[in-house]
């Protein structure tokens, strides 16, 4: 993972609204005239928005008054956000000497400390500044630093736990989605490389081979090494599965009819295999099997009945037995269970308007186009993403 | 009739035609010509019982023409040409042939071109090239060719399609085409032309013009084939496009009756303002209220269904319709449109040829603008799932009565053939039979070899080439020479042909709808411009009968609004119809050779 080189916005402007009135009532009350006079001096700088000048009266503070919390705080702070961290650290460290919890502090020292080189003491600052914060902005800042620095030590479930809290607090924040994807990205490669040193000729690691191999787009190989997957272990669990889509949706006549021996295969290994049941009523819809398809899709939706996957494709099949109702309904339920779902969106739409329901065939449409739209900006962005990763 | 007896010299066959027709029916037989000779074992592996089989009958007819293509197909705009249109244009009954042709981009470049060609038929079973003297070979990059008559005088011009614009040829009456396209006022026309289609959308007698333009493509900065994403197929570096390529508005030029069009896209409500990838446009009374409506097929976005208000607006209906996208709402590739009657229910439904990894769509007309997809119960998606498909068209191949559908195949990507992927550059023609039940079956395995051959087929045209009754299918592939496919043995059925005339309706009787009834077959059809991909069948209209051997009823509707309806026609015979009159001697219909335009004006012009 790599190594944040900036301090984000959000922390930069901590310094602006970081309250000095607060630091101010945690200083020593004992201040001699010459501070107080100073620390007026600082106050004017910093209202001006002038941090430059506020430093050299801060040191001149501190030089009278070394244990002084609000001038050894500001001062780290100041100087931090002037990315002079080795100086920061012994000022925020004097200020939580004086006085302990000062959790914003502490995420700075942390925050610090990483950058010095430090990253034992800086994973104590930060876990404890990120798990005592209480306000958004600074906690996600301290916990996307933890994130990197369990990231870097290879801690990588502490990273994702961090992560997942701070998902919590704001799920839209991409910076904390980018984060968990590279977590999930570095778990994979660890994995890989994990199976790889113990177990290079496991059925599993052929697995995770033909898994990557699909993921690139190569799909021959891909089929080749989930065969030898199971030839190793014909109970390998999800491997028949697996293997039964990269059959079913390559382009391939004899290959997509090969999918269907598969699904089989992996209800025979595993007869509460969900998604089995759905693929298979799908290849058999597919075949003009509808009663068989209908089936299938209902054993799919005995074991998970919220698939909303299963109830459209279901609904595919009673359409064309002209059960319109059953249809209706079933796809009703299906963008209850799954509101991006636009294929039962765009089928509910055309069942609405057949049956002269006017107005909530316009809703499903406007629904179906709403999330089409969504839909085709991310598969944009997809294919941008694969072009960038792929080489040319 | 057995094919001994239609195999008949001229002379013999009018006085033949005198005598059976009687004076009731003025009928025009046509002259019924002498067809190709068929090859001998042509087929090593024998034809299912009950399948005629298509033979491959090009050889036989004299025809040579090489469609251009650079062998890698860098680009996009190297993949898409190739249309053929049948036209009559020496009005002899006899449908003639036009190719398209397209250079590659190094030959544009360069400045070289390639030669479309125009050839004559001899009325024998051969054709013969006459492009030089017609003038039409070369218009520019063409991509497809469709036949109107825009000046109403008889003798129907050739309007083509091009990489970079449009070009009109009037037809002289002589032999000759002009280059009319700048008199004609569509000279400003300068985008990527694909579709094309003529019809009178707002009643005036006069062939209005749709053009649907594809993308926005400069060839002067191209992009890099296999350099990005949208440039791969299954990990395979090929040609960019159409994903990621700007698309280009369409065009709606209505005839203003003096030789010239005007551009009225916009006001007209047709103009694409998406600016989606416009391929083929064709105009029909889909709803039979009288007013044509206009249906463009886009690459990869929805369709567009464009209803005629009458009023010269037009308001897409085509999600309501159900022929927007496909039934789970995808946007597939939308290549080649035909449209037929295929269930007898008196409406024509759409069947659109798509990508491999989509399927031949086909969308059952179920009346009032309203669609259902049925290519699953139709059985037709399950065989058409691992081919590009291109031309389509229904067409009664066994004269029985109902119509099959035939398509051609053939990728864009020549890079396929080097990756185990499953699917090839060339690829079979396709036939369907239809089983009179709603559903098809696929017979393209059945009909013989022909058929089987894999090609890099395009455009594809249908009509009775040889005026015997059985209609021949012609193909142009993107590569190398086209390929005209017959059904073996003649007709086994009786038939029959309409020649249309219009008077108050344009005279092309573009548009105009007729309804047969011959026993208990009651099959109906409409003369349509355009069709197909960038391709022009046989502007007759031709029904099997089956085993009967008279139409009892010929009703037709024409587009003016009149009604006309005749009984009692002799089955194996053409019929040369004129509005108001019934039918007529062909003579009657056909402007007389040599009155071309600066000899006569045609039909007086509103």
């Amino acid at each position: 993972m790599h190594v944040r080189n900036l301090v984000s916005r959000t922390c930069c402007a901590l310094v602006v609204w970081l309250p000095w009135p607060v630091l101010m009532a945690q200083s020593t009350p004992d201040v001699p005239n010459k501070v107080a006079a100073l620390e007026q001096q600082v106050q004017k700088h910093l209202q001006e928005q002038k941090p430059q000048l506020a430093i050299p009266v801060l040191r001149e503070i501190i030089s009278l008054d070394p244990k002084n919390l609000n001038a050894q705080a500001n001062l780290g702070v100041l100087v931090f956000f002037q990315g002079n961290y080795a100086e920061a650290i012994p000022h925020m460290q004097a200020a939580l000497q004086v006085q302990p919890g000062v959790w914003r502090i502490e995420a700075l020292l942390g925050i610090a400390e990483k950058r010095t080189g430090n990253p034992g003491e800086a994973l104590n600052h930060l876990e404890r500044a990120f798990s005592n914060l209480d306000e958004k902005k600074i906690r996600i800042e301290a916990g996307l630093e933890l994130v990197e620095l369990y990231s870097a030590s290879g801690q990588l479930d502490k990273a994702l736990s961090v992560a997942a809290r701070m998902g919590e607090l704001s799920p839209q924040d991409p910076q904390i989605l980018f984060a968990t994807h590279q977590l999930s990205r570095q778990m994979m490669y660890q994995s890989l490389l994990a199976m790889m040193m113990a177990a290079p000729d496991s059925a599993e690691m052929h697995m995770l081979m033909a898994g990557e191999l699909g993921r690139q787009g190569d799909r021959a190989n891909s089929i080749a090494q989930y065969r030898e997957a199971l030839r190793l272990n014909p109970k390998l669990p999800g491997a028949h599965f697996e293997l039964a889509e990269q059959l079913r949706t390559a382009s391939d006549a004899a290959m997509n009819a090969q999918a269907e021996v598969e699904f089989k295969a992996a209800i025979q290994v595993n007869e509460y295999d969900e998604l089995s049941w759905r693929q298979l009523g799908g290849v058999l819809s597919l075949k003009g099997d509808l009663k068989g398809a209908e089936t299938h899709y209902r054993k799919a939706l005995a074991l998970q009945p919220k698939d909303a996957e299963a109830k459209t494709g279901l609904a595919i099949v009673l359409i064309s037995l002209n059960r319109t109702n059953e249809a209706i309904s079933l796809l009703e339920s299906a963008v209850k269970d799954d509101p991006t779902n636009t294929v039962a969106h765009f089928r509910l739409s055309g069942l609405y308007r057949r049956t002269g329901r006017t107005a909530d065939a316009q809703r499903e449409m406007d629904a179906f186009r709403h999330y089409q739209d969504v839909k085709d900006k991310l598969e944009k962005v997809f294919k941008q993403l694969a072009g960038q990763g792929r080489p040319m | 009739m057995s094919r001994r007896s239609r195999i008949i010299g001229p002379a013999i066959a009018i006085v033949l035609g005198a005598a059976v027709l009687g004076i009731g029916l003025r009928a025009q037989s046509g002259k019924r010509g002498a067809p190709p000779p068929e090859p001998a074992g042509q087929s090593r592996a024998k034809p299912e019982a009950g399948v005629p089989e298509m033979v491959d009958i090009t050889a036989s007819t004299g025809i040579r023409f090489n469609h251009l293509a650079s062998p890698d197909k860098k680009y996009i705009v190297e993949s898409m040409s190739g249309g053929v249109a049948m036209i009559d244009y020496d009005r002899d009954g006899w449908p003639d042939i036009y190719f398209t042709n397209a250079p590659d981009v190094v030959m544009q470049l360069a400045g070289k071109k390639a030669r479309s060609s125009l050839f004559h038929n001899n009325r024998d079973g051969t054709f013969t090239d006459v492009t030089d003297k017609a003038g039409v070979g070369f218009p520019c990059w063409a991509n497809g060719a469709v036949v109107g008559d825009y000046n109403n005088d008889g003798w129907p011009d050739l309007f083509v399609t091009c990489f970079g614009g449009v070009v009109l040829y009037r037809n002289n009456g002589n032999g000759t085409f002009s280059d009319v396209t700048q008199a004609a006022g569509l000279g400003a026309d300068s985008l990527w032309a694909m579709g094309a289609a003529f019809g009178d959308y707002d009643g005036d007698g006069l062939p209005d013009l749709f053009v649907s333009h594809y993308a926005a493509y400069n060839l002067r900065d191209l992009p890099a084939f296999g350099a990005m994403v949208n440039c791969q197929y299954h990990g395979i570096k090929v040609q960019c496009g159409p994903a990621g390529l700007k698309g280009s508005p369409d065009s709606l030029y209505r005839n203003n009756g003096n030789g010239t069009f005007n551009d009225v896209s916009k006001q007209a409500g047709v103009d694409d303002p998406q600016n989606l990838l416009g391929l083929t446009a064709v105009w029909s009374d889909f709803n039979n209220d009288g007013k044509i409506e206009l249906f463009v097929a886009n690459d990869g976005a929805q369709n567009y269904l464009y209803q005629n208000d009458g009023k010269g607006h037009f308001t897409d209906v085509s999600y309501p319709a159900g022929v927007a996208l496909d039934p789970n709402g995808r946007a597939l590739a939308n290549m080649g449109v035909a449209l037929g009657d295929y269930l007898h229910t008196g409406h024509p439904s759409i069947a659109i040829t798509h990508f491999s990894e989509q399927y031949l769509e086909l969308f059952r007309n179920d009346g009032q603008l309203t669609f259902t997809d049925v290519s699953d119960i139709s059985r037709i998606a399950r065989s058409t799932m691992y081919v590009v498909g291109w031309g389509d068209a229904f067409f009664d191949y066994d004269n029985d009565g109902w119509l099959d559908l035939i398509a051609v195949n053939g990728h864009v990507y020549p890079q396929v053939d080097r990756a185990d992927i499953g699917v090839r550059y060339r690829q079979p023609t396709q036939l369907f039979l239809n089983q009179r039940d709603g559903t098809f079956r696929d017979v393209s395995d059945q009909a013989g070899a022909a058929l089987r051959v894999p090609r890099v087929g395009r455009g594809l045209a249908i009509g009775d080439l040889f005026n015997d009754g059985v209609q021949e299918v012609v193909v142009e592939n993107l590569e190398g020479e086209p390929v005209i496919f017959r059904p073996k043995g003649g007709p086994r059925h009786h038939w029959i042909s309409l020649e249309m005339a219009g008077t108050k309706s344009n005279r092309l009787a573009l548009n105009t709808r007729v309804r047969i009834t011959a026993g208990e077959l009651v099959q109906t059809d409409e003369v349509r411009s355009s069709g197909s991909y960038l391709s022009q069948s046989d502007l007759r209209l031709h029904f099997g009968l089956a085993d009967r051997s008279r139409a009892d009823k010929v009703e037709i509707f024409w587009l003016s609004g009149r009604t006309e309806t005749l009984a009692g026609l002799e089955a194996d015979r053409f019929y040369c119809v004129k509005e108001g009159d019934g039918v007529v001697p062909c003579a009657a219909i056909r402007p007389t050779p040599g009155s071309g335009p600066s000899e006569d004006k045609g039909r007086k012009q509103k």
